[in-house]
Order: C-alpha cells, then sequence, then structure tokens
C-alpha cells in the first residue's frame, strides 16, 4: 500500500503539466540542444543555493530555490546559455 | 393558487462564505501569475472562508449543519435514482446529491488552499508535490463547479424553484410534504 502511494505520488509529481505562465520567455530552440537541469542545478549549488525545483517555463529554466541567504528565489534561466532572464514586468 | 410563503434557509453566513467562494476562485484564478501578493491573500481569504464553513457545519444553524443534510451513499444512490426518475424527494435545505457536491468542493477548497499556503513557507516552498497538488486540485474544482451548477440548475427545475436566488435572499418556498 505504501509503495502504491509512493508511486502514485512519483506518477503525479512528475506528469504535472507544463503551462507557460508568461512570466518569462527564452528564444532557445530545439530543446535537444538545451544543457540539462542538472546541470543548472550543480551550477547554483556551487553558488551557495539550495535547489528545490527546476521546470520549464516559457522555453526557459524556472528555478525554485532558497539563496545563499536562506530567502525564498524563483528565478529563470536560459536553457542554452544558463544565463539568468529578468521576469517580464518586473523591474 | 397563493404564492407558498418564503421561510428562511440559508443563513447569512452560508450565503456570505458561498459568494466568497464565487469571487474568490475566479480572482485567484486569474491571479495566479500576477505581479503583487494578489493570489496569495485571495487564497487567505478562501482558506478562512472554508474553515468557518466547516466549522459552521458542526454548530450552526439547521440546514448549515453537516448533520442536517448529508446522507449515507445508499440513501444518495436511493435520491440519485429518484432524480433520474423525475420523482425525486424534496428537501428544504440540500438535497443528499448537492450535500456530496459540497463535501467535495469545501476539500478541494481546502486542498488547493493549504497547499498554497505551504507555498509561501520555507518548509515547503519549490517542493513538487505541494505544487502539483495545488495545479491538480485546481482542475478537480474545475471539473466540480459545472456539475455543482448543473445540478443546481436541474433541481431547480425538478422542484419548481429558484435556488440561485435562494442563495442570495436565504429563503426557499415552503412546501408542506417535504422530507426533513
Amino acid at each position: 500500500m505504501k509503495l502504491k502511494i509512493v508511486l502514485f505520488l512519483a506518477l503525479i509529481t512528475g506528469a504535472a503539466p507544463v503551462f507557460a505562465t508568461g512570466l518569462a520567455t527564452c528564444d532557445s530552440g530545439d530543446p535537444a540542444t538545451w544543457q540539462s537541469k542538472e546541470a543548472l542545478t550543480e551550477k547554483l549549488t556551487k553558488e551557495g543555493w539550495e535547489v528545490r525545483l527546476v521546470k520549464e517555463d516559457g522555453g526557459c529554466y524556472e528555478v525554485y530555490a532558497m539563496d545563499k541567504d536562506g530567502n525564498r528565489t524563483e528565478a529563470y534561466y536560459h536553457p542554452v546559455t544558463f544565463e539568468p532572464v529578468p521576469i517580464e514586468g518586473d523591474h | 393558487m397563493t404564492r407558498p410563503a418564503a421561510i428562511p434557509v440559508f443563513d447569512p453566513l452560508v450565503r456570505l462564505t458561498h459568494l466568497l467562494f464565487l469571487v474568490g476562485v475566479p480572482a485567484a484564478w486569474f491571479t495566479r501569475h500576477a505581479r503583487g501578493s494578489w493570489h496569495e491573500w485571495i487564497g487567505y481569504a478562501v482558506l478562512a472562508a472554508v474553515a468557518l464553513r466547516l466549522l459552521w457545519g458542526v454548530v450552526g444553524s439547521r440546514h448549515a449543519r453537516f448533520v442536517s443534510f448529508v446522507r449515507g451513499p445508499k440513501a444518495t444512490l436511493r435520491y440519485a435514482q429518484q432524480v433520474r426518475r423525475g420523482e425525486a424527494t424534496r428537501y428544504p435545505g440540500h438535497n443528499p446529491l448537492g450535500a456530496w457536491m459540497i463535501l467535495a468542493l469545501l476539500s478541494t477548497l481546502l486542498v488547493i488552499s493549504l497547499t498554497g499556503w505551504m507555498f509561501t513557507t520555507d518548509r515547503w516552498f519549490g517542493i513538487g508535490w505541494v505544487i502539483s497538488t495545488h495545479e491538480y486540485a485546481t482542475w478537480i474544482l474545475f471539473a466540480l463547479i459545472p456539475i455543482h451548477v448543473l445540478g443546481v440548475l436541474h433541481a431547480s427545475w425538478a422542484q419548481r424553484e429558484n435556488l440561485v436566488a435562494s442563495m442570495i435572499h436565504g429563503n426557499k418556498p415552503d412546501h408542506s410534504a417535504d422530507a426533513s
């Protein structure tokens, strides 16, 4: 039963639908050319972040993390260059 | 034929919390990616309304209390068959199908608002299953709402009464020979 619940939760967590929020968009081309989510997690972890989740959003990677000061942070990165992408309308 | 007398059924707190859901759900939906913390504050208001309604379902007025309208699966199924045959018993408060819809809507709203709140805490921020649960429960809510509205319209038509108006002014026409 426990295993069933874990499998079910893993399934629904993994299958979370991908919707563009419109908060940021990246002209990032073919996903085959993207760097992996793991590589981004590793890069940010080295910079002192505690990465909680990396999702795709609008062709960017959307990262939920605790930054090095322990603040809840949501940030966008270009999936090819890993350049930070500003959130639209947020100046 | 004389117009039946109106009896108060839905008390002010029932109507107020219903109104908060009616306004809060679309407001939360349309502010979900908006700048600022509108979405969060709307969510807290809905969470407070759910908590209030659940408490009121225990200690509230006659037709607000869950024990007064929630029936077991057998009785609910029997009622559903009555509805299908077009000979449903009229309940002065919520009918048994409506009762289960109320429980489904309230528990879904509770899951959505709780997972939403969790996301604002350091402990649960960015946790995958919290986001997924928040999203999936929202789709469940959006599946339930049209069924709720159709159920209300059908019951209104079948019982020759305006239940939408009843949820605004709180009264229902008094019919004798109702089930309790």
